[in-house]
């Protein structure tokens, strides 16, 4: 015992024989820390901002380009790359591994942006019935494929790929000849793009297929009866085809010795000014010039046309068809009045038929013939009977595609309906604008002027979470909660809803849930009050609000976008792009999973290294610190506490001083937890009774943790709006930290451990600290002596009052555990504390 | 019914508008990626509305602007401009585009700053054909 006095008088009465500090500047190490925070806090910021933005478009109902997709995705890829770089900086050089899931991210976001399609080895050719999606032969072909296979009538035949058209380029030389003559043609003027077309299409015209080609198509056609076929183009890309379709889209009645030569002819001819101009702003590309090519059968048709399975004006529910004599080709363009008959529920409800003066038939030498009528011919080309077997048929073909169909069709020589052609019908749509009010009338508002974090509407009986216990939340519930935990996101798809009384649009949590699509409200304050546990309401993420029970016109309200939109290139890119992007599969920090392996998108990278960027710059004050940059501040109380102002902490006047005084404080949160210390003021040590002091002196004498501890000074790393205070009050070592800068990234975390009385009586203490922190709305962890607390999300004006008790709360702490002598006390601690005006009168 | 003539090089966005404008009014879109082009259907056809993207390789949507309207003055031009990038709407006003869209847009605006196009086209017609009446009495 008395050695261990002795011990600790030596500690006690040690000086602190640290001369003058060297230099009053911040310590380079330490303020290259906080700067790559602070670089890792605006990416962070950055890339939210960013995905909220790529997820409103997606969902938003808006017309974007990829021009749009690319760009947002390269800003957010140099964001993510700035944050990687940040955190591994602030670590020294620790989570590598994070470097490396960037990079495999970024790779395959370049995979999904810069090929819209990735044009890899496939077949030459294939019989029409072997032709599926992604297998590079175009929606021309991949359809007429899917229609024979539901054993539907269409032409036999095979399609030649888009892949064989590259087999034919690269063993031509085609390739650098088409890049050399798109680069000589000059943009502004369009004859010299013309010449640069016509060049390349002689080309092509003048080179042989290569032979493993021209065998697999002569094999091909052997194999089939008719002696003549149509070979028309099948572009890999819808817009493509719009843009660039030229005048060769479909050669008819081609005789089998002249296919190689139509072939390359359709090929050539996508080489127009139109795509020559895009060739020379974006490159050569498969992606925009590889095209498919469909040969098939011939039908020497009696008759041909269009059915539309829906009418294309929208409206009523009717079948469109349009017939002309002989070949298809004259059913559209306008060259001849065709027949119209228009089906409705079962019978042709108008019909018209058109004076057809002319008519296309197969010419005996292949091509076609532009011939006359013959008199026998007038009158309508279809029967009723062969009109209703037409519209019978497009039904069929609609419900198998989900989507109303604009389908070429030709009646053969024996009366069979062959299909050519079918794709999606564009119905035009009357823009309905009805605008949902921002207030619904006659329903009771339960809450406003919330923030929409996820756009929709859904209602559901209210679920307030308490204590986090997410596994309580039941199915459909819209879930209340008082903060936007990223945690809650195993969560989500429980919820139908989600209303948070803080966070913002470009939290974590918010972008989970507008990946979930499931509506959500934050910001919404006062909502744990305001929302009844149990009650039915609907929450209108439209506009921020919450109503009582169920609001109908809400629920129905359109969810934005259009079918059109969602077809588009960029649609499907992006969405594509967004796998890679916005899920969160890094949900628990504290489990073991949380590690820079598991980060499979720019969301979890952001999330982790938001994370480990907190614990690193926590942990600036958990090493030595130098001499080096400190000065002491001078109160009235008997404090020692060292400052290091790693910028804007100190007002200027401070610049040269080793001591410096409270009003010279310019850190908003050193201010604020102050502000509490010196309210509390000095009130010298508890008494103690003797049990409490033995305990302390044992404790300590043993505890070499303690011990260690014990010679560290009191020191706070501040700059303007940060503060990170290691604190030796009495026997106990607590470290506040805190940030207040945006409502988002602002928090105060707490840890408190150690101590000089025995464990029983430490632990009241850490009782009576963890009962106000939770008062005061910190999520506390409780281990044994040892607290953890995190305030966030509130706002730094919030914070700021939250750090003002904390410093009252450090000042009354001190030695408490020595008074503390039954469990009941720290209860009457804690209710002093809190109704007292937060200090206690017998401090 | 209106004839509309959209200019844009970035086809996606070309398909869209097209698709978008034919399938929620009755208004035809010729659609070229070309600004060259553009200019020489311009010399043959006449269309009610240009839309065109502002920023185009070749000849850009000022150039294909200041052109139209030399061609007609009363050439009613609206101009589709990248996000943050007011400056060059405003230039373009300037330089009498008829109004301005930034991208990118939901349909509800884009088809309803062609509906507020269309019906100031009808009214200049008007006025011009009233104002001739007036004169030829």
């Amino acid at each position: 015992m008395a050695a261990a006095l002795r011990t600790l008088k030596k500690w006690f009465s040690r000086k602190d024989r640290t001369g003058p500090p060297v230099s009053l500047g911040p310590p380079p190490a330490l303020l290259e820390r906080y700067l790559q925070y602070k670089r890792l806090l605006a990416a962070n910021s950055a890339i939210l901002t960013i995905v909220a933005d790529l997820q409103d478009k997606v969902t938003g109902g808006f017309l974007f380009d990829m021009h749009y997709v690319r760009q947002a995705c390269e800003r957010l890829g140099k964001e993510v790359e700035i944050l990687v770089a940040a955190l591994i900086a602030m670590s020294g050089g620790r989570y590598g591994g994070l470097e490396e899931a960037r990079r495999q991210v970024a790779q395959l976001l370049t995979e999904d942006l810069a090929v819209g399609i990735k044009l890899t080895p496939a077949p030459l050719t294939l019989p029409l019935e072997e032709v599926r999606e992604g297998m590079f032969f175009g929606g021309k072909a991949e359809k007429l494929g899917e229609l024979t296979r539901l054993g539907l009538k269409a032409p036999a035949g095979f399609g030649v790929s888009a892949y064989a058209q590259k087999v034919f380029f690269e063993a031509a030389g085609l390739e650098a000849f088409i890049r050399r003559t798109i680069s000589h043609s000059h943009i502004r003027d369009l004859e010299s793009l013309r010449e640069g077309g016509e060049a390349i299409r002689e080309r092509i015209m003048a080179q042989g297929l290569p032979d493993e080609l021209a065998g697999e198509i002569a094999s091909r056609l052997g194999q089939l009866r008719a002696d003549r076929v149509a070979v028309r183009s099948s572009a890999l890309q819808e817009d493509s085809q719009f843009s660039f379709a030229g005048q060769f889209e479909s050669v008819l009645n081609v005789p089998h010795d002249q296919v190689m030569e139509r072939y390359k002819e359709v090929i050539a001819s996508q080489f127009t000014p139109r795509s020559l101009y895009y060739c020379h702003t974006s490159g050569f590309s498969y992606r925009e010039l590889a095209m498919g090519v469909l040969i098939i059968e011939m039908v020497p048709a009696r008759t041909a046309g269009v059915l539309y399975t829906d009418d294309p004006r929208g409206g009523s529910e009717a079948a469109i068809i349009n017939a002309v004599c002989g070949l298809g080709s004259l059913a559209v363009g306008g060259a001849v009045e065709p027949d119209i008959f228009r089906v409705e529920g079962g019978r042709i409800v108008a019909s018209n038929v058109g004076e057809k003066t002319r008519m296309h038939v197969p010419a005996p030498e292949g091509g076609i013939l532009d011939r006359d009528v013959p008199p026998e011919r007038q009158g309508a080309c279809l029967s009723e009977e062969q009109v209703l077997a037409l519209t019978a048929l497009g039904r069929t073909i609609r419900e198998h595609f989900g989507v109303p169909q604009d389908i070429e069709w030709a009646l053969g020589p024996d009366g069979s309906i062959y299909l050519l052609q079918a794709r999606p019908l564009r119905v035009s749509r009357q823009l309905r604008l009805d605008y949902l009010p921002p207030k619904i009338k006659d329903a009771q508002v339960l809450l406003e002027n919330g923030i929409v974090a996820s756009r929709g509407a859904a209602a559901g009986p209210v679920h307030l979470l308490k204590d986090e216990a997410l596994q309580e939340i039941p199915a459909g519930a819209v879930l209340v909660t008082s903060r936007a935990s990223p945690e809650y996101a195993v969560a989500v798809n429980r919820a139908v809803a989600v209303v948070c009384e803080t966070g913002s649009a470009t939290s974590h949590l918010a972008t989970v849930l507008r990946e979930a699509k499931v509506p959500a409200v934050f910001g919404a304050k006062g909502a744990l009050d305001l929302l009844p546990a149990g009650q039915l309401v609907t929450v209108d993420a439209f506009y921020g609000n919450v109503y009582a029970g169920r609001v109908e016109g809400l629920l129905k309200a359109p969810r934005g976008g259009d079918e059109v939109v969602r077809q588009s290139r960029a649609f499907r890119v992006l969405e594509r792009a967004l796998k890679h992007i916005t899920p969160l599969h890094l949900l628990d920090p504290r489990a073991d999973s949380f590690r820079p392996e598991a980060c499979l998108t720019y969301h979890d990278i952001t999330r982790f290294a938001h994370e480990k960027a907190m614990e690193e710059l926590f942990q600036m004050s958990a090493g030595r610190v130098s001499a080096d940059g400190t000065r002491t501040l001078i109160s009235h109380l008997p404090l020692e506490l060292h400052l290091i102002d790693l910028g804007g902490g100190l007002a200027p006047e401070a610049a040269d001083l080793v001591q410096v005084r409270p009003e010279m404080l310019r850190s908003r949160p050193m201010l604020a937890y102050w502000k509490g210390v010196a309210a509390v003021g000095w009130k010298g040590p508890k008494p103690v009774d003797l049990a409490g002091f033995l305990s302390v002196v044992m404790s300590a004498a043993t505890d070499t943790n303690v011990r260690e501890k014990l010679h560290e000074k009191n020191f706070a790393i501040i700059t303007d709006d940060y503060m990170n205070l290691s604190n030796r009050l009495g026997f106990h070592f607590a470290t506040v930290e805190a940030f207040l800068e945006t409502a988002t990234d602002s928090y105060i975390s707490f840890t408190f451990y150690g101590g000089g009385a025995e464990l029983t009586r430490r632990m009241r203490r850490v009782r009576f600290l963890s009962l106000v922190l939770q008062h005061l709305g910190f999520r506390v962890v409780v281990k044994e002596d040892s607290i953890t607390a995190r305030a966030d999300g509130v706002g730094p004006e919030v914070l700021e009052e939250k750090l003002e008790i904390l410093g009252r709360l450090m000042m009354v702490a001190k030695q408490l555990d020595m008074v503390m002598l039954t469990d009941e006390e720290a209860d009457r601690y804690y209710q002093e504390f809190i109704s007292g005006g937060y200090n206690l009168e017998r401090g | 019914m209106g004839r509309i003539l959209a200019v844009d090089d970035e086809l996606d966005m070309l398909a869209l508008l097209k698709m978008i404008i034919e399938g929620y009014s009755d208004h035809q879109v010729t659609a070229t990626n070309n600004p060259l082009e553009a200019l020489e259907i311009l010399g043959k056809e006449s269309f009610d509305l240009i839309l065109t993207d502002l920023k185009m390789p070749g000849l850009d949507g000022m150039e294909l602007l200041g052109l139209a309207k030399q061609q007609d003055p009363d050439a009613l031009v609206m101009v589709i401009t990248a996000y943050g990038s007011l400056e060059s709407a405003e230039e373009a006003m300037a330089k009498g585009a008829f109004d301005f869209i930034t991208k990118p847009f939901r349909k509800e605006q884009i088809l309803l700053a062609i509906d507020k196009a269309m019906r100031w086209r009808d009214l200049v017609r008007q006025n011009k054909e009233m104002k001739e009446r007036l004169e030829s009495k």
